[in-house]
């Protein structure tokens, strides 16, 4: 019996645009820190050793503080660990594996599973590594390394350390090098191998018996289903020596950040209200990223309102990112304006606002190649002056 | 607003006044200047603008100038729609009283009565439009822009038919402008944080730019790491292939090295045998000439002894000419010593002979001397004793004539008395004379009367004769004379004048003798010099002379003494002639016999000479042949033991016998050597040679380029690994994350700029196309009032802020700035009223016009006395005040009151 920690892209030194810079270097440092967490997992949890399937590094050029500051964290993990060379980290030239940087300061008890076949964690414990070469790949490298491959010897467990699609998630058939699940499975059903670790998926999945993805310990986007998970796997070889053996696989979360999507119709101050609930009833706020869409009708006083407790809570949080695509909000019809008593030439102007800000904008400046600032006006910048006239005169009416 | 009532205390010059005035219709307030017109328009605006406690300059002008009192303004008013009566006291004692009049009564006081007015005011006084319509003595009649007066663009919404008024818009646009302002310049160029962000989100973009570029570096450069590892893997193989076909040319080089050193060393031996073959020769040929050598040597050595035995005779013959020629040498010498002497001899004998006759001559001068000095010396003993000078004669003759002169023309002069004594005996006493001449009695007596004279009868008479002055003096200089002329000759020791001259003839006969005998010692002794002339002329025979006549005589013993040391002489020798000329001859003879001997002398030197370097050359001759001789017998008879020991060693025929041998040997070597060279052609040993070194160049040129793809991949390998190193990926990522937030934060803020850009464009063009709908009924209203003025043609351009432009009469357009005095005035008073017709009565305000219309013809005058006073339609409920010091101004504007101010 055989108890570790699967795991896999950690995608040290990921960058998100939405964050801001201070933002970026928590976001940057969780993702080192959560190998510690993941080192005291294995340990708490009497693992032997703690396998990584791939992307450990979000690229291949990365600085050396980065790299150190991972090597560090390392270190801290007190049983073996095993890197294996993803997609994102391949073995090709320029490969972070072979910078003299790694060679150096690679702690002993830190594997790189950099040659296709058998490594051999302990007797009894062996694990089969494919490692990618490139960056693309042209044919399924799990294949070949199972075909290469004797049985194992009685009583020794071993496990699969792949990365990258399988099969039977690649619908489309966009991958040329994804994984054959069916060579998997017959692969675990003849006892060549006893589990089969994936990485490259960063949600956390149980393509059949056997066959996971660990996920990302931490999560990386909004789109992910439950990302922040390391599985604690315990394999048992098969008692006869042939056919599969018994796995049992415990998800921990590990994970620090969340990615959170609210996507709410506003169309009152109730909405409103809820909204302002909801993202205060977040926990660890700091560390909470947020993609806001909001669709809905709003008046003036109201949209003014929104907008001041978006203010207040995108201070707080790690990030608010809201993506004009993903917002729809209209302007109610002119009640606070009329609130407000504005009589002559003021009336007239903000007639003509008002109609400006039925039309549509430009074209959005996301879509572009770059965004430009001082834009002639249109409907948005219309609302947005409505929205300042209203508070103008709410604050200068006597 | 309307004013009612009016009253100042103790304001300026005012002590007291209360003005009450019409609440509608005009009102002239006419009084004499420095009445205080002006001031009751200032202390109504104090007391509503200046609480009761302000010190405000303006407050404290309403002070009066002469009086300690504290100024007092009351007034009764309405605003809106309420009666007010309001009074204040300022500086000293400060109170504020408030009555409210309708409505509800109310009496408030201090600060309540303050609010309660300020609250008021606020609400329905239109401040733009209070100070517009108020025509002040110090302005021009411009209208103030009254586009900000709420009053009347709400008047003019009305007349325009329109809503563009909007109260409170002031603010707003002020809220607007400053909102723009913080995100751009007044020309509208972005600032502050939205230019920071653009700033920022700019230089984010570049470092993305850069960032990339940086990595698209990394990635060409593994582009070419992979480039590199492909070209080591072509040009290994080559390498293996150049190698092999090295290898092959090498063995076939190494066949053809065989040829090549046979034929080397063929060609080595045959070399060999020549030179060991022209050696026997050489050696041949050496004992050939070592024999010739030593024949040649002893002929030499004979033909040597020959020639020394010639030169020794004759060295002996020119020895001897040589004593010959040494003997002649020294005669000659003896020769020239003896002409010498002669020539001596003959010298010193004529010497002597020039020196007697030198004697002779001295002797003679002296002798001539002397005789000369006697005759000098007698000469002056004839000289007289007491010389006179011809001067001195010439003097006392001059004297004697004067004297004789005198005497006569005195004697001619004087008188002669006769006394003839009659009986006593009378005494006659001329001048001075002690005694007279008596004359005795009858006596008969004549005396000249040359002095004064005395004729004394003793004892009777005394006459006195007196001469006169002239005569007196000349008898006086006559014995004064008398007495000189006795003197100087008693002096010379002569009897008379004609002695004395005789005197001065003998000294100068006597001084001619001794100066002719002087002259002829100075002829004769001038040729010894001055000195000596002059010591013989003082009578002495010269010292010089007798000295040389001294010296000659010695010159001559001392030569006679001279031959008398040697009397030998002139008998062994000619004998010495006795006169000069015939010496000097015998000089001139031994001199040239001395020359001769001279010549003959050099003559027998030169043949000396010769003589003896021939000898001197023969000797050095002889003693170099005989070194010579020496010499060649000693090795001639070390080449004969020479030639005997190597005859012994190896005999002449040997020695010829062995170099025939050696030369058949050579022959045989030189046939070896033409057939190796014939193997060498056939083995083509250059082609060889050529594909070997062509097999090499391929190597090398293979390996070099190994080499150099080795060298490039490690030089790229090293790059590659640097730049992986670097995390440049990374450092893009993170330029691209820091661009994102940079443009997120450009974002914000260019959404509040743009929205306050937009605003503000949007306010500003609203505001603008009301102001220009407000133009309209506003020049309507004036132009109304103006046509009654000006006439039909009369028209005004009203600007957007609703100030006055142009105004244009009869077609001619003026700008209002270029108007004359009194038609800005006029055009000024005239707008007032539109404005005052044109607002709504009850929040209109009174005209005011202080002082005008002074510029105005007569017709215009009347025109707008005409207007003023209209009271129809609109006109009605304006209130209007009019001050003025000339009431006859306003006189004819129709339904006047008039209230006259006193002092």
């Amino acid at each position: 019996m055989v108890r570790f920690v699967h795991t896999a892209d950690w995608q040290i030194g990921m960058t998100r645009r939405f964050l801001s810079p201070e933002a970026q270097a928590r976001f940057a440092a969780a993702r080192i820190d959560v190998v510690r967490r993941l080192g005291r997992l294995a340990s708490d949890e009497g693992c032997d050793f703690v396998l990584v399937c791939g992307d450990v590094f979000e690229h291949d050029q990365l600085t050396p503080q980065t790299l150190r500051r991972t090597l560090e964290a390392l270190r801290a993990v007190e049983v073996p660990v095993y890197l294996l060379p993803g997609n994102h980290d391949h073995l090709g030239p320029m490969s972070v594996w072979s910078t003299s940087l790694m060679s150096e300061e690679l702690p002993d008890h830190v594997h790189v599973l950099d040659r296709p076949g058998v490594h051999e964690v302990r007797p009894g414990v062996e694990i089969v590594a494919v490692p990618w070469q490139g960056k693309h790949p042209q044919e399924d490298l799990v294949g070949p390394v199972l075909d290469d491959l004797s049985d194992p010897a009685e009583g020794t467990v071993r496990v699969l350390a792949a990365h990258g699609i399988v099969d039977l998630l690649d619908q489309e058939r966009r991958h040329r090098a994804a994984i054959p699940t069916d060579v998997l499975r017959s692969s675990l059903d003849s006892g060549l191998v006893h589990y089969v670790g994936l990485g490259d998926r960063h949600s956390r999945t149980e393509v059949a018996d056997g066959i996971w993805y660990s996920g990302a310990p931490e999560p990386t986007a909004w789109r992910e289903v439950s990302p922040g998970d390391a599985l604690v796997v315990e394999v048992e070889p098969p008692a006869s020596g042939r056919g599969r053996g018994t796995v049992r696989v415990t998800p921990h979360h590990v994970a620090a950040w969340s990615f959170v999507t609210v996507e709410r119709r506003v169309d009152g101050d109730a909405d409103i209200d809820a909204l302002d609930a909801e993202l205060a009833a977040l926990p660890d706020k700091d560390r909470v990223l947020v993609h806001l869409g909001l669709r809905g009708t709003l008046g003036l006083a109201q949209h003014a309102r929104l907008e001041e407790l978006l203010a207040r809570h995108e201070d707080v949080l790690g990030a608010l990112h809201r993506p004009p695509q993903h917002s729809d909000l209209v302007l109610a019809g002119d009640d606070d304006i009329a609130e407000l008593g504005l009589g002559g030439f003021l009336a007239s102007a903000v007639e003509d606002m008002r109609s400006m800000a039925g039309t549509g904008d430009q074209p959005d400046p996301e879509d572009e190649a770059a965004f430009a600032a001082g834009r002639p006006d249109d409907g948005s910048s219309a609302r947005d002056a409505l929205q300042l006239l209203y508070r103008l005169a709410r604050g200068g009416a006597r | 607003m309307r004013l009612h009532r009016l009253t100042l205390r103790d304001v300026k010059g005012v002590r007291e006044r209360t003005v009450d005035l019409p609440d509608e219709g005009v009102v002239v307030l006419e009084g004499p200047n420095e009445v205080g017109k002006t001031t009751m328009l200032e202390a109504f605006d104090a007391l509503l603008r200046y609480k009761a406690s302000s010190r405000a300059a303006e407050v404290r002008a309403l002070q009066p100038v002469d009086r300690d009192e504290a100024p007092f303004v009351e007034a009764e008013f309405t605003v809106g729609s309420t009666r007010l009566r309001f009074a204040k006291r300022w500086l000293r004692q400060p109170s504020t009283t408030l009555h409210v009049l309708s409505g509800r009564p109310e009496q408030l006081t201090g600060d309540q009565a303050q609010q309660r007015v300020d609250a008021l005011l606020q609400q329905h006084l239109d401040r733009t439009l209070f100070d517009a319509l108020r025509y002040t003595q110090a302005g021009d009649g411009t209208v103030a822009p009254l586009v900000a007066s709420t009053v009347l663009t709400e008047a003019l919404d009305a007349a325009a038919g329109a809503s563009q008024h909007a109260d409170g818009a002031d603010a707003i646009l002020d809220a607007v402008e400053k909102e723009y302002r913080l995100y751009f310049t007044p020309t509208g160029r972005p600032t502050g944080d939205y230019r920071a962000a653009m700033t920022r989100h700019t230089q984010a973009q570049q470092d993305v730019v850069e960032a990339h570029r940086r990595v698209e570096e990394a990635r060409e450069l593994l582009d070419r790491h992979q480039a590199a590892r492909r070209r080591v893997a072509e040009v290994e193989p080559r390498l293996a292939a150049a190698q092999a076909a090295l290898e092959q040319a090498e063995d076939a080089d190494a066949r053809v090295e065989l040829v090549v050193s046979a034929h080397r060393e063929a060609v080595e031996r045959s070399a060999q045998a020549q030179e060991l073959h022209r050696a026997a020769e050489r050696g041949v040929e050496q004992r050939r000439a070592l024999a010739q050598e030593q024949q040649d040597l002893a002929a030499s050595l004979a033909r040597a002894r020959a020639a020394q035995q010639q030169d020794a005779r004759a060295a002996e013959v020119r020895g001897t000419a040589s004593v010959a020629a040494e003997e002649e040498l020294a005669r000659a010498a003896t020769a020239v010593e003896e002409s010498t002497v002669a020539l001596d001899e003959a010298r010193a004998h004529a010497d002597h002979l020039a020196d007697v006759r030198e004697l002779a001559s001295v002797e003679e001068l002296f002798a001539h001397t002397t005789a000369l000095v006697g005759d000098l010396d007698r000469a002056r003993e004839a000289l007289p004793a007491r010389p006179v000078t011809r001067e001195t004669a010439r003097g006392l003759r001059r004297l004697q004539d004067r004297y004789d002169a005198l005497v006569a023309q005195h004697s001619a002069a004087t008188p002669v008395v006769e006394v003839e004594s009659l009986g006593a005996s009378i005494e006659v006493t001329v001048g001075q004379r002690e005694r007279g001449t008596a004359v005795g009695a009858g006596e008969r007596g004549r005396v000249s009367v040359s002095h004064d004279t005395t004729v004394e009868i003793p004892g009777q008479a005394r006459l006195r004769i007196f001469l006169h002055e002239e005569a007196l003096g000349r008898a006086s200089e006559i014995h004064g004379l008398q007495e000189q002329l006795a003197a100087a000759l008693s002096d010379l020791g002569a009897a008379d004048v004609d002695g004395v001259d005789a005197l001065a003839d003998a000294t100068e006969a006597a001084e001619s003798a001794v100066r002719e005998r002087q002259g002829e010692l100075g002829a004769l002794l001038r040729p010894f010099g001055a000195a000596v002339a002059a010591e013989a002329a003082r009578g002495a025979v010269p010292g010089a002379i007798d000295e040389r006549v001294e010296l000659a005589r010695r010159r001559v013993r001392e030569h006679r003494q001279g031959l008398g040391d040697r009397p030998g002489q002139a008998e062994q020798g000619e004998a010495l002639p006795s006169d000069e000329p015939a010496a000097r001859a015998a000089v001139d003879r031994a001199t040239a016999a001395l020359r001769a001997a001279r010549e003959r002398h050099r003559a027998a030197g030169s043949v000396a000479a010769t003589t003896r370097q021939e000898v001197a050359a023969l000797t050095r001759r002889l003693d170099h042949a005989q070194g010579r001789i020496d010499a060649d017998s000693a090795r001639w008879e070390a080449l004969g033991q020479h030639l005997a020991s190597v005859r012994a060693e190896r005999p002449d025929d040997q020695l010829v016998a062995d170099a025939q041998a050696w030369a058949e040997r050579a022959r045989a070597a030189a046939v070896q050597v033409s057939q190796a060279e014939a193997a060498l052609v056939a083995a083509d040993v250059a082609a060889v040679r050529a594909a070997l070194s062509r097999a090499r160049d391929e190597v090398q040129s293979a390996a070099a380029e190994r080499d150099d793809a080795r060298a490039a991949l490690h030089t790229l390998a090293g790059q590659v690994e640097m730049v992986a190193g670097e995390g440049r990926q990374e450092l893009y990522d993170l330029a691209v994350a820091d661009l994102g937030d940079a443009e997120r934060e450009l974002r914000a803020v260019d959404r509040r700029a743009r929205a306050a850009r937009h605003l503000r464009e949007s306010l500003t063009q609203h505001r603008d196309a009301a102001h220009r709908l407000y133009v309209r009924p506003y020049t309507q209203a004036i132009e109304q009032l103006g046509q009654r003025v000006y006439g039909p043609s009369f028209r005004v351009t009203v600007a957007e802020d609703l100030s006055l432009a142009a105004r244009t009469v009869d077609g001619v357009t003026v700008p209002y700035a270029q108007l004359s005095g009194g038609a800005k005035e006029q055009l000024g008073i005239l707008a007032r009223l539109a404005v005052a017709r044109l607002v709504d009565p009850e929040h209109g305000v009174p005209v005011v016009i202080d002082d005008a219309l002074g510029y105005s013809d007569p017709v215009r005058l009347r025109q707008m006395s005409q207007v003023l006073g209209a009271a129809d339609g609109d006109a009605a409920g304006v209130q209007v005040i009019l001050l003025t010091c000339t009431p006859e101004r306003y006189a004819s504007i129709p339904h006047v009151r008039t209230v006259r101010l006193t002092a």
